[in-house]
């Protein structure tokens, strides 16, 4: 469904991707896990269109999508819940969500309002405080809210980066029923993941991405969780080129 | 209505006002412009062109200036909507000194009944006279600024409960984050410096006729910076948020005489405060919010 071929992306002289090659078959849950600085955001956002690749090519659905402005690979079904910027704060929960929508609700408003009939099943508590300023609900609601909207935009492809950062572990596991959910309903999942423990659990296909290139592609099970766990944070490369010291990627995050 | 001052303080407010809410309009979708007092110039030397040189009628002088302002700001949108935050603010800024200084030596004059008439570089532009010629009274004028105000005050209203004033709103809030729900953000962005354009010009024209006379002086980087401390200090959750502003900076602070003297020291103190205290000014979103939520409540408990 997504192919990305020898991915390339710098910010100034900064390389944070090495020629990165992975896919995302249709109907599955891929997750992609690496350290900090890996380049994982920066993958996430080369293929929603907000960096723009120095080499490579991304192809979604059989067409060719590189290059292409984050509106008009939101057009293709492609949609990010991005970290860190999940809502728009000072407008309210009903609002973010019509917000999703806007390419479609000159034309089909019925559907719209069905669509968010769904989503208020989905997320009760969304229902229940649909009238509240977005900036104001805890940070799994805006979690919630962030992915219900990405769903207002009917993606064939919805893409999360970390969706657990910073929530609570029953939240996190809330969320992570909510993924296994929308995936068994038919949306097709790929996810960026720290934890790497629930990424697993319901995860099909999994990439590891570490120093800007892609060292692991398969099963989980195929790695012991060991391994996998210290390798998405720690970066295994690093480890054995320097056993005792130095571990963190020097970098830094890339968002 | 006889009282020549309260018309006067009056009618400065409401032209004064399409300045604020102009401003206002750019603070929505994000952006800060130290040039709005540009569009409003253009418009007060166009309307007055076309009127007191060209002969037309009052309205067509109006609606022609709020043209050749909008005109102008979409000349000023295409190359500076990538541009974001203080880029964005210099580009207007050195916009507007441009358009201020182009006025300074900017002359064309034509003989009408044995005198010259028309701008006249640093000496300005004078007798607009069409409303004193077709016995427009000021108290008529008055109403005349008003009707437009309101006209425009309602168009704001009806946008912030449009699709397109939710755009303009997400905008402001995360740009990147609304380009991702799959909409056009500069497109959007040049409508809004537009439509910012449209409504400054409005005001100006209407200026320049009250005034009968316009010199660039007048449109220093000052007015511009007053248009976006209204908004700061009314609010920027709604657009009766600026023309708050405007109240207390002219209503109060420099038409009660006892404090006129004070008046910049008093705007500057209050803009101070109100940044820190109510980043937004007191109208902002969570106030609109708030508001329209007890209005829902008492409306709900009449029936």
């Amino acid at each position: 469904m997504l192919e990305v071929n020898g991915i390339a992306a710098a910010y100034g002289s900064i390389e944070a991707l090495r020629g990165v090659d992975l896919s995302v078959e249709e109907g599955g849950i891929t997750c992609l896990l690496g350290p900090n600085g890996a380049g994982k955001t920066t993958l996430m956002m080369t293929i929603a269109g907000i960096v723009k690749p120095r080499r490579g090519s991304i192809n979604f659905l059989d067409r060719d999508i590189t290059g292409m402005g984050p509106s008009g690979i939101v057009r293709r079904g492609i949609a990010l819940v991005p970290e860190n910027r999940l809502v728009f704060p000072d407008m309210n929960v009903h609002e973010n969500l019509i917000a999703g929508a806007y390419l479609r609700l000159g034309k089909r408003k019925a559907q719209v309002r069905q669509d968010i009939d769904h989503v208020f099943t989905r997320f009760p508590r969304l229902q229940e405080r649909s009238k509240q300023l977005a900036g104001t609900l805890s940070g799994g609601e805006q979690q919630m809210l962030a992915v219900a909207r990405a769903l207002m935009a009917r993606p064939k492809l919805l893409m999360m980066d970390e969706p657990s950062l910073g929530l609570a572990p029953l939240v996190v596991e809330e969320i992570f029923r909510i993924i296994s959910d929308l995936n068994a309903d038919g949306t097709t999942i790929f996810l960026v993941e720290q934890n790497a423990h629930m990424a697993l659990q319901v995860a099909d296909h999994f990439f590891l991405l570490e120093q800007g290139q892609v060292t692991f592609s398969g099963k989980p099970g195929q790695l012991s969780e060991h391994e996998v766990i210290q390798r998405a944070y720690l970066g295994k490369g690093q480890e054995r080129e320097r056993p005792t010291q130095d571990r963190g990627h020097p970098g830094g995050k890339t968002h | 209505m006889d009282d020549i001052y309260l018309i006067a303080v009056l009618s400065n407010i409401g032209m004064i006002s399409f300045i604020a809410l102009s401003a206002y309009l750019l603070l929505v979708v994000g952006e800060i412009s130290f040039g709005q007092q540009a569009f409003f110039a253009v418009s007060a030397y166009g309307s007055g062109i076309a009127t007191a040189m060209w002969g037309w009628p009052i309205w067509l002088g109006l609606l022609w200036g709020a043209l050749v302002a909008g005109a102008a700001a979409l000349v000023v949108a295409i190359p500076t909507v990538r541009l974001r935050g203080l880029y964005f603010s210099v580009a207007t800024l050195a916009f507007a000194e441009m358009v201020r200084l182009i006025f300074e030596i900017f002359t064309y004059q034509v003989e009408i009944e044995g005198e010259l008439v028309g701008p006249d570089g640093s000496d300005g532009f004078r007798d607009i006279r069409a409303i004193y010629d077709s016995n427009v009274s000021d108290f008529e004028y008055l109403l005349i600024i008003y009707g437009l105000l309101s006209v425009v005050l309602i168009g704001f209203l009806i946008l912030e409960r449009s699709r397109l004033g939710a755009i303009f709103r997400m905008i402001g809030e995360d740009p990147l984050l609304t380009e991702m729900q799959g909409l056009n953000v500069n497109a959007y962005k040049i409508l809004a410096v537009v439509m910012a354009g449209v409504v400054a010009g409005i005001g100006g024209a209407l200026y320049a006729h009250l005034a009968t006379y316009v010199e660039p002086k007048i449109f220093n980087v000052m007015l511009g910076v007053h248009a976006l401390a209204y908004g700061l200090i009314g609010g920027l959750g709604t657009a009766v948020g600026p023309l708050i502003g405007v109240a207390i900076d002219i209503g109060l602070l420099e038409s009660i005489r006892a404090i006129s003297g004070y008046r910049m020291i008093v705007f500057g103190g209050l803009v101070a405060v109100l940044l820190i205290v109510r980043p937004r000014g007191l109208l902002d979103e969570a106030a609109v919010h708030w508001l329209r939520g007890r209005w829902r409540g008492l409306v709900r408990a009449e029936n």
